[in-house]
């Protein structure tokens, strides 16, 4: 009784423990599956290297504003170029000895002093010139000041009165003005907008002037401002008119009406010609007793929004309210007939018959623009254009070609009613979105941005992402392909994963890669980021531009078919092409322009800014790999099994297992012989226990191993390991119990071998076989339709032609005599039937190979040396030319048609094509790299087939008309294996440095070839290396730079070298067949002190000036990091957004030229290219002087005058009269707070200051008499 | 038949006819020449005369300079409507504002006018020295030296040459010739100014916003394939013209690779 008691518990405790381990071995796997698919998410990652090239020649092109990479050092700068441009920049010192009329200097512009930028004052004329050369200003007699927004004193503009006008001019302007037309100056300081100053023209002080008088005794009058008839010594009535009966006049009132040069009413005129007021035909309140009415004071021409509602009685016509004095017509005149002028109506009527009023502005575009939906939809060769209204005429502007700069709209309500819209064309910041990828805060920066939004790519559970891209794609040059670039990044793959279960093949992750949606999603994503893809030009023709391996193309449906083998036929699910694409369709509809569809006005001052840092890119999730669960599932049950072994031998309990330690495991072992009922039950279940871990160990490590794993339910599986669990585990029971029935053995065999056989079944059927289906999308940069018919539409929406929409509307289009007027759109090849003829292109041919035998049906490419044989694997360039624009293909198979030949590559490889070009050019660059026999799929010890390797291509013209027979291409490639070890041509870090304190580096290596590659720390065989990097080595895997391997180093110390190591033909099975480096690479990092911000200005101080916007100049002091390579920015919004600062190095600072009064907060961020950042707040106030000097004291020593001021100034004295020119009075001596000069006694003076800033009153400041010593203020 | 007896008479019909026809035939060829200007029969002005023949000058000057951007043979341009315009503000590259070229415009127009009506002085005064001598004076010519200066609605022309006409027993003498032109190049160039200057600054011109604020001044803009911008100024008044080219804050074609 109490064994068969004992013999319950051994087999409870052995459930326990069975359940437990396989629990405790799941919620293992869970916590590292992660860990462990790393390299089936890298199958699906983004294509990261296509963006990091992109992004880093975006930034290279803002820093150097040109499409090449350009070394610094390369840079020459030319003062004055033989085209007669001043301070031009070259990209290389030949260009620029070849264009530049004088020396060459070997820096950029802003090394060169007389190419410094400021402001030009021209001294005489008193203009302000900004961003302008120093030595354009100075050679011309300028006066060049340091400063490009004109920031300064002599820059600073007010309002200059001169007669009926008023002009927002400097002073020196104003100056200038009252020379010329002997109208003394009237400069008004005080007023500091345009707006403000042009309406005081209409504001000037009008009167009748009286001028002497006639024969009759009647005085002669003229109506004029008070500074004319002061000018004409005139006697000056303000506010009269001259036929007011007080002044005595012969003038009568009201005796014509008519338009004023320069104003916008009608007036009346008396009998001397003079103008009187405004027309109203209700004279006598029009004549107002003969005083000057005022604009406001006049009759009303509008009534609601009606803004000519009384065109018949009033003359109060209004420019800013689209109305203005012209010829009355047959529907626009005054209810008196005998009147000759009216208030003509200025507005416009747009394309919809909608008003317009004067100066409205409105946005016009070729189609549907900005997002629909989930993609970009503004079409190829379409532009923004925008509309305004002026005087009664429409007028248009093109925002530019490529979609440069997007027109922007807002409306604002009218309080009569009606809206008035303001439209503008900015420039169109859709490269940020494209940047914005590679930050961490991708999407909150995309969604901040207005010119970007989110793309989301969902195609899959395991193939989905999200990108920033921008809302209105920029074009690129259709005619060339230059800018297209940005569509390589929709060039995507997606592995979709089946897997054979029991019952049958099934989909196990990213079968919608295989469907349409498919296509269609990606060639969403394609036409976002460009013209790109299949998309329909302006006037709706469609062409597709853009290749799928694996997936069907867009529009195409899936129909069923038979296929008969034998006397069974088979279903098939094909696709055919649908003409009824409801895809296409909704593509086609893009063409149409949308109703009432405008580009929101955004806030674009935010977006200025910084570019990001590359630190990884896409959301692809990891796909599931069920072989790779049942690894893990395999490893750590086996790992737990082992220890539960030694468990059972020495009699240690599973507590002791599992909480404690060495010590407590001795402690064990010590206590059990002190003997209990428990010791002999636990040594027989123990023995159970470890059974149980070894058949389930053992069973995992046969699903794995036999790979059936993957073919199985999880349900299925554990069933099989608890099975294999309860065979080992009576097995191990018997093993171990002194006593034990007879079939407790037997059945343990039984299960066990039951588990072997339906794992050696399940093998046999091929459950678990695991294949990979790499379905690509590639998108090619959208291609205009071929030939020309439709070149002559261009322009014909009323909107004018372009080089850029012209060439969106056929291959054979062109834009001829720009800048001419005889501009067109023509087909410039309209009867061409003739395929461009090919030959080799010797100046791309690269070094090292030759053309042989070259001839109308191809050519040889040969390594000029040895046997003329290439290496397998190795990248050779070589070129074409073409007679004429064309597009060409190729494939490795001969006679293939034309539209065969895309990307035709079959599943076992043996059967490669692909575009040659992607767009029609007439000079074609092929980069390739020499395939090697194994990966066509042929055998590599078949020295003929080895050696011959042969590209057909054909080309078809602008036309489309294709050439009949192929162009061959033949290479002979260096027979047998790959003998050769992997070289690793790039690392990601480049450079050794690390961040300050980092514990690890990430680092990508690309080798030349597909390898796997291994690093350590000291210097050892391949095969010794302990630590793996995870390299994608698939043939197709391919990437910009080789093929990639990634791997995370740890940093103990300071200073780390590892060794890397690699190993060719990773394929291949047999050891002996690969080949590794002898020599490792070694690889350095060191880490760097930590980057600090020693000092930053200006912080906590008042910065005092003149003029608003104030100049400010920033600067940062750097200290630790790389400090060779330090860059800082500042930002002006708490840290969303960083102006870089100009300088590399310790030292960096940049004036910012637009800085208002207050206080200002700022962030400086500092970062260098190890990774260390540092930040620092500074804060500062900017004041504006505004206020002039005031003196405080006067007193005098006998003839000597002295003055004292409350801030720094000049002071001038004048004897003429108090508001004297400051520059006719005599300065006195001193710029600081104390002035003297001599006086003479009993003399009235007139002292006038103005400070650093030019403030002064605009008249004296004091009016001073000195008698006897005695200062006398009057 | 009727004797004559008065032969006196008759020599003085005659004679009188004979004036008549001479005097006819003068005034016909007088006519047919057309009139000098400032050279009336009454009394010739030379001051008139120069400032006419200098006027003539300037306008020819001035409209040959205003189409090219201020310039009679612009050396950095660009082509449209088949004239050559010159750049004012220019950066060939993308992304950056315009750098100025010419912010000393006024002075370097006035430096064109006065090259180009160099010789047409001297040619004027020539014409002059000829027509003075048809009226049996002597001219005595000294050398010239002149100065154009440009103000609004104004071309100024400050001839020094010393002209000593000797008529008869007078004589008169002249040392200056100040003339004055009515042309709105000075305001035409200083809108092309405030243009230059919102170009490099802001990347743009409000020219909708400017014509409202300014309604002498029709702007329009012409953006060409190489974002060349196009600005014709015209002034409402006078119905002169100006173009001018700018580039700047162009941006590439696509992502610029």
């Amino acid at each position: 009784m109490e064994r068969k008691k004992h013999y319950f518990k051994a087999i409870f405790e052995i459930f326990i423990l069975v359940v437990a381990i396989i629990s405790f071995s799941y919620l293992m796997h869970e916590s590292y599956s992660l860990e462990n698919n790393i390299l089936i998410r890298e199958e699906n990652k983004i294509n990261l290297p296509v963006l990091g090239l992109l992004i880093l020649k975006v930034i290279n092109k803002i820093l150097w504003d040109e499409k090449n990479f350009v070394s610094a050092l390369e840079i020459n700068s030319c003062e004055l170029s033989k085209t007669g441009q001043v301070c031009v920049e070259y990209l290389s010192a030949s260009e620029c000895l070849d264009k530049c009329a004088e020396q060459c200097i070997p820096t950029s512009l802003s090394g060169v002093n007389n190419c410094k930028l400021g402001s030009c004052f021209d001294p005489v004329e008193g203009t302000c010139q900004l961003n302008s050369p120093k030595r354009a200003c100075e050679s011309n007699g300028g006066t060049w000041i340091n400063d490009v927004n004109g920031n300064v004193a002599q820059c600073k503009k007010g309002c200059c009165i001169h007669g009926n006008n008023a002009n927002f001019w400097t002073e020196q302007q104003c100056k200038r003005m009252s020379e010329i037309s002997g109208i003394e100056k009237d400069f008004r300081a005080d007023i500091r907008t345009e707006f403000e100053c042009i309406v005081l023209s209409g504001a000037q002080e009008e009167g009748a002037c009286l001028t002497g008088k006639d024969v009759a005794g009647k005085n002669n009058c003229k109506f004029a401002t008070k500074a004319i008839c002061l000018q004409a010594r005139g006697e000056f009535y303000s506010g009269y008119l001259c036929s007011n009966a007080e002044l005595n006049t012969n003038c009568v009132k009201q005796k014509t009406s008519s338009c004023v040069e320069g104003k916008d009413e009608i007036y009346w005129f008396d009998s001397c010609g003079n103008r009187e007021n405004i027309y109203d035909a209700n004279k006598e309140r029009s004549w107002n007793n003969g005083k000057v009415l005022g604009k406001d004071e006049s009759c009303s021409l509008a009534s609601g929004n009606n803004y000519l509602a009384n065109q018949g009685t009033c003359g109060n016509c209004n420019f800013l309210l689209s109305s203005r004095c012209g010829n009355k017509t047959a529907t626009e005149r005054l209810s008196d007939a005998i009147q000759k002028d009216v208030c003509r109506s200025l507005t416009c009527r747009d394309d919809n018959g909608n008003t317009r009023q004067n100066g409205e502005t409105w946005c016009v575009y070729q189609g549907a623009i900005g997002v629909d939906g989930n993609r970009a939809v503004d079409t190829p060769g379409s532009r923004h254009f925008m509309k305004s209204c002026m005087e009664g005429e429409v007028r248009v502007e093109s925002c530019g070609d490529y979609r440069t700069k997007v027109c922007v709209e807002s409306e604002t309500n009218l309080e009569g009613g009606g809206t008035f819209s303001s439209a503008a064309c900015v420039p169109n910041l859709g490269d940020l979105c494209v940047i914005y990828n590679t930050e961490d805060d991708r999407i909150k920066k995309c969604n901040e941005n207005p010119f970007c939004f989110v793309k989301e790519v969902d195609i899959a559970h395991d193939f989905s992402f999200k990108l920033c891209a921008p809302k209105y794609p920029v074009g690129h040059d259709l005619a060339t392909g230059e800018g297209s670039s940005a569509c390589a990044l929709a060039s995507q793959k997606c592995t979709a994963v089946k897997v054979k279960k029991t019952s049958g093949w099934k989909w196990e992750a990213n079968e919608d890669c295989t469907k349409p949606e498919f296509a269609q999603k990606m060639n969403n994503l394609c036409m976002s980021l460009g013209d790109c893809g299949a998309e329909v030009n302006y006037v709706g023709d469609l062409t597709e531009n853009y290749a799928v391996r694996h997936t069907p193309r867009l529009g195409e449906k899936a129909v069923i078919t038979f296929s008969q083998l034998g006397p069974i036929r088979f279903p098939m699910l094909r696709y055919v092409a649908d003409p009824n694409s409801a895809y296409l369709n909704n593509l086609k509809k893009y063409s149409d322009v949308v109703p009432g569809q405008v580009a929101e006005m955004p806030d674009i001052g935010e977006f200025g800014g910084t570019i990001g840092i590359p630190n990884g890119l896409g959301e692809a999730e990891d796909i599931r790999d069920p072989k790779k669960q049942l690894e893990t599932f395999g490893m750590i049950t086996g790992g737990a099994g082992a220890l539960l072994w030694y468990a059972a031998a020495h009699g240690i309990s599973l507590g002791a297992l599992s909480v404690t330690g060495a010590t407590e495991i001795a402690a064990a072992q010590a206590v059990a012989p002190a003997g209990t009922t428990v010791g002999p039950s636990l040594s027989a279940a123990g023995g159970a226990i470890a059974g149980a871990a070894i058949g389930a160990g053992v069973t995992s490590w046969l699903i794995s191993a036999t790979g059936i794993g993957a073919g199985m339910s999880r349900d299925f599986a554990n069933a099989l390991i608890t099975a294999g669990a309860i065979g080992g585990a009576l097995l191990g029971y018997a093993a171990t119990a002194t006593t034990t029935a007879g079939w407790v053995p037997v059945v343990g065999w039984i299960i066990v071998i039951i588990v072997v056989m339906v794992i050696v079944i399940l093998r046999v059927m091929g459950v678990g076989e695991v294949k990979k289906i790499h379905v690509n999308f590639k998108c090619y940069p959208w291609e205009p339709p071929r030939g020309g018919e439709k070149c002559e539409m261009c322009g014909d929406d009323g909107l004018p032609c372009s080089e850029y929409a012209c060439s969106a509307l056929g291959q054979t289009c062109r834009f001829v005599n720009e800048g001419t007027s005889q501009e067109k759109c023509i087909n410039i090849a309209p009867n061409d039937i003739s395929p461009p003829v090919i030959t080799p292109w010797q100046e791309e041919l690269q070094d090292g190979l030759v053309y042989q035998n070259p001839s109308d049906l191809g050519v040889n490419i040969r390594s000029s040396s040895g046997d003329g044989c290439i290496a397998a694997y190795s990248q050779i360039k070589f070129g074409l030319l073409l007679d004429k624009y064309g597009k060409c293909r190729y494939s490795t198979t001969p006679n293939k048609p034309y539209e065969e030949m895309t990307w035709s590559e079959t599943e076992d490889g043996t059967d490669t094509g692909d575009d040659l070009s992607v767009v029609f050019q007439k000079n074609i660059t092929v980069n390739m790299r020499m395939p090697s026999m194994e990966m066509l799929g042929l055998p590599s010890y078949d020295p003929n087939k080895q050696a011959d390797y042969t590209m057909y291509v054909k080309c078809e013209n602008g036309n489309g008309y294709v050439a009949n027979r192929d162009y061959a291409i033949n290479f002979c490639i260096k027979p047998g294996e790959d003998l050769t070890a992997p070289a690793i041509i790039k690392r990601n870090p480049a450079g050794e440095y690390v961040k300050a304190g980092a514990s690890e580096q990430n680092l990508s290596i690309w080798t030349n070839k597909p390898s796997n590659c291994k690093w350590d720390n000291s210097n050892k065989n391949y095969s010794a290396m302990l630590n793996n990097f995870t390299c994608a080595n698939g043939f197709d895997e391919q990437e910009l730079f080789g093929w990639r391997c990634d791997g995370t180093i740890p940093l103990p110390t300071d200073e780390t070298t590892i060794n890397v190591k690699c190993e060719n033909n990773p394929w291949q099975n047999d050891s002996s067949k690969r080949v590794s480096n002898s020599e490792s690479t070694p690889i350095k990092f060191k880490k760097t002190t930590p980057l600090i911000i020693d000092s930053a200005s200006p912080d906590d101080e008042t910065l005092v000036f003149g003029v608003e916007p104030a100049s400010v100049e920033v600067k940062a002091e750097t200290s630790g990091g790389i400090s060779s390579d330090t860059m800082c920015g500042v930002s002006f919004d708490n840290g969303r957004f960083f102006e870089p600062l100009e300088g590399y190095g310790n030292s960096h600072s940049k004036v910012f030229e637009s800085f208002s009064s207050g206080k200002k907060f700022l962030v400086i961020k500092c970062d260098d290219i190890a990774g260390n950042i540092a930040f620092r707040n500074i804060s500062f106030e900017v004041s504006i002087d505004r206020k002039a000097p005031e003196v405080t004291r006067i007193y005098a020593d006998g003839s000597a005058l002295t003055i004292k001021t409350d801030e720094n100034a000049e002071c001038s004295l004048s004897m003429d009269k108090c508001d004297f020119a400051f520059e006719n009075g005599t300065l006195m001596s001193g710029s600081e707070l104390a002035h003297t000069s001599s006086v003479e006694m009993n003399k009235i003076y007139y002292v006038m200051c103005k400070d650093d800033w030019d403030n002064s009153k605009g008249a004296c400041n004091k009016k001073i008499k000195v008698i006897g010593g005695i200062t006398q203020q009057l | 038949m009727i004797e004559i007896k008065n032969k006196k008479g008759q020599i003085a019909i005659w004679v009188i006819l004979a004036l008549v026809l001479a005097g006819g035939i003068i005034l016909f060829f007088t006519l047919e020449r057309g009139p000098v200007p400032g050279a009336g029969a009454v009394a010739f002005s030379p001051e008139q005369y120069i400032e006419k023949c200098t006027g003539d000058a300037v306008n020819e000057a001035v409209d040959l300079l205003l189409p090219h951007g201020g310039f009679l043979e612009p050396r950095n341009f660009k082509v449209y409507n088949d004239t050559n315009i010159s750049y004012l503000c220019l950066h060939s590259g993308y992304f950056r504002p315009c750098t100025n070229q010419h912010p000393m415009l006024v002075n370097e127009i006035e430096t064109g006018i006065k090259t180009y009506i160099a010789p047409r002085i001297e040619s004027c005064f020539g014409n002059l020295k000829n027509e003075i001598e048809k009226r049996d004076s002597v001219i005595e010519l000294g050398a010239t030296s002149f100065n154009v200066s440009m103000a609004p609605g104004k071309v100024f022309v400050n001839i020094a040459k010393n002209v000593k006409i000797t008529e008869k027993e007078t004589t008169r003498t002249f040392e200056k010739f100040d003339v004055e032109v009515a042309n709105p190049i000075y305001d035409l160039t200083n809108v092309a100014l405030d243009i230059v200057n919102s170009e490099a600054k802001y990347c743009t011109f409000l020219y909708v916003g400017y014509m409202l604020s300014y309604p002498r001044w029709d702007v329009r803009i012409f953006v060409m394939s190489d974002s060349t911008k196009i600005y014709t100024i015209k002034d409402k008044e006078s119905g002169k013209k100006m173009n001018i080219a700018i580039r700047g804050c162009a941006m590439p074609p696509g992502m610029g690779i």
